[in-house]
């Protein structure tokens, strides 16, 4: 018998699971559920939304096809596979604004084939590169007159307060929304904002007035409840309220919080242009040969290398960065260059943990994996000088990734280092080009080094196979 | 002022029952809103629609291809 994975974050919705068979991702449709996406696919919805790229390729297989795997069900689907699922903790501002447009676009489009949403949950999108996409076709229902936005409350603390919080307050919404996997209250957003700011209507409504009803109806929890069953929405003012709700998003921009620390990297660097080509030509060399698949760009910036190695080979290229302002135009280069280039949040000594329900509902970084190769430029040193991580752990890291790849190692006189040391003690009397060294040859086979700087910085091409 | 609110904004409701037949629990505040919007949200795009109207008879209007309204 085939080993059918269940996806440990799809248990929400009774109406079906996610499973994973040899690398091809199903989808079960449960009971009710069946009836309704037999509306939904008669209802030319989905072959709509898939043509305009906006809804994951899906089609009906034969139900047989669980079965030799134990699993039985009315109905199967098969899904084009997302190469790497992101969250939206992982998502910088305009990702998150990407991913809400979309579900909003989603949602007209639906209601205008007579087609509701279930639910808003931000998880329902995924990014192939840095364009969103749609993924839960079990969220689809009918769409019943006079029936309420079930999604509002979710849309809210998953899509439009997180925005918000940056963009009315400059606060990112990353460590919040990770701390809680639900997204930012509205009782917690309402407590924060300015009375000033209630003269938006729309803050006034879907913040304000959302949070003090909420407040009254749990002070009476009975007659809350008997009031909002009441509640009947005619469709008109479904379809009027997400457009407006979508033209609000739409022009939310971060507050300019002043240009972040690595935002002008690319024009200012610290290394010069002889040092710069080096660099070009080893990744593109390394990519030539390797041709990754799936390629994970380690404190990618605003994706320079990135664009290297999709220019020399790779197909795909995970980004991660710390820094908000590297991540925007890190997008920005993907979405005017049609890069093939997703750029994540991400602190490299505090990966996205396991967590969730059982701790399994949402992964961890390393444990979705995924990645043909690895590109760390000028990480190591961050991480080991500038977050106390033994150099020995860093290097057994970034190896792990991926079968192969490349890493930089930085010299301690480098200027960036000594910048890191500038006020305090050094406490890294092991932190050389020899210990280095040895971390890595004791994992991998070193393909290739060449240094690149006056400072010696040197580029390291490892490979873990057994030649 | 809450009880106030409400009573107000049910004034815009149109009293019949129905359960929201979903797996997710909505929300009351976000349900007791909803009617408000929709009834605001609606009013506003009618103004909005004339004043794009008006700016139309001006040729004043810029064109948007990003915009799901003008999607159909």
């Amino acid at each position: 018998m085939s080993h059918a994975l269940v996806d440990a974050g799809s248990f929400r919705d009774p109406s079906g699971r996610i499973y994973d068979l040899n690398g091809e991702i199903y989808r079960t449709v449960l009971n009710k559920a069946v009836a309704e996406f037999n509306h939904v696919r008669d209802s030319g919805l989905a072959a709509k939304l898939m043509s305009k790229g906006k809804l994951v390729a899906t089609e009906e297989v034969k139900n047989s096809t669980l079965k030799k795997a134990g699993i039985l069900a009315p109905m199967v689907l098969r899904h084009a596979r997302i190469p790497f699922v992101s969250y939206p903790y992982e998502w910088s501002f305009p990702l998150l604004k990407a991913a809400a447009l979309l579900h909003l676009d989603v949602q007209i489009e639906a209601l205008r084939a007579g087609v509701s949403l279930s639910d808003s949950t931000a998880y329902n999108v995924q990014f192939d590169g840095p364009n969103p996409v749609f993924i839960d076709v079990l969220s689809f229902r009918q769409y019943r007159d006079g029936e309420i936005w079930a999604g509002h409350r979710q849309f809210c603390e998953q899509f439009l307060n997180p925005l918000l919080l940056r963009a009315y307050f400059g606060i990112t919404h990353n460590a919040w929304f990770r701390g809680n996997l639900e997204g930012i209250e509205t009782a917690m957003l309402a407590r924060m904002m300015p009375w000033w700011r209630n003269f938006s209507f729309n803050v006034l409504s879907h913040v304000t007035m959302q949070a003090n009803f909420q407040a009254g109806a749990m002070a009476n929890n009975a007659k809350g409840i008997a009031k909002a069953k009441t509640v009947k929405l005619p469709k008109l003012g479904f379809e009027r309220m997400l457009l407006s709700l979508r033209d609000w998003i739409k022009g939310l921009q971060p507050k300019d919080t002043g240009a972040t620390v690595w935002q002008h990297y690319a024009e200012n660097t610290t290394y010069n242009d002889a040092e710069r080509q080096a660099k070009v030509r080893f990744v593109s060399e390394f990519c030539a040969k390797r041709k990754p698949k799936v390629l994970w760009d380690i404190g990618c910036n605003s994706g320079d290398y990135s664009e290297v190695a999709l220019g020399a080979g790779a197909s795909r290229v995970i980004g991660f960065d710390f820094d908000q302002g590297a991540l925007e135009r890190a997008y920005a280069r993907a979405k005017a260059k049609k890069l093939n280039l997703l750029p994540l949040f991400q602190d490299g000594a505090n990966p996205s943990p396991s967590q969730g329900w059982a701790n399994e509902e949402r992964k961890s970084t390393i444990g979705r994996g995924g990645a043909d190769a690895v590109v760390a430029l000028a990480v190591e040193h961050h991480l080991a000088i500038g977050r106390n991580v033994p150099l020995d752990g860093v290097v057994d890291s970034l190896v792990k990734m991926a079968p192969a790849g490349i890493i930089e190692f930085v010299q301690k006189n480098d200027q960036t280092v000594q910048q890191l040391l500038a006020l305090r003690e050094d406490i890294f009397p092991d932190y050389n080009q020899a210990n280095f060294e040895r971390a890595l040859k004791g994992r991998a086979r070193v393909v290739k080094s060449e240094k690149v700087s006056a400072s010696g910085r040197t580029l390291y091409w490892f490979d873990r196979s057994k030649k | 002022m809450k009880p106030r609110v409400i009573a107000a904004s049910l004034a815009f409701i149109g009293l019949s029952t129905g359960d929201a037949y979903a797996y997710l629990d909505p929300g009351t505040g976000s349900i007791l809103l909803q009617a408000i919007i929709a009834t605001v949200a609606s009013s506003l795009f009618v103004i909005k629609m004339y004043w794009y109207k008006f700016r139309g008879l001006l040729g004043l209007n810029r064109h948007s291809d990003d915009d799901a309204s003008h999607d159909q």
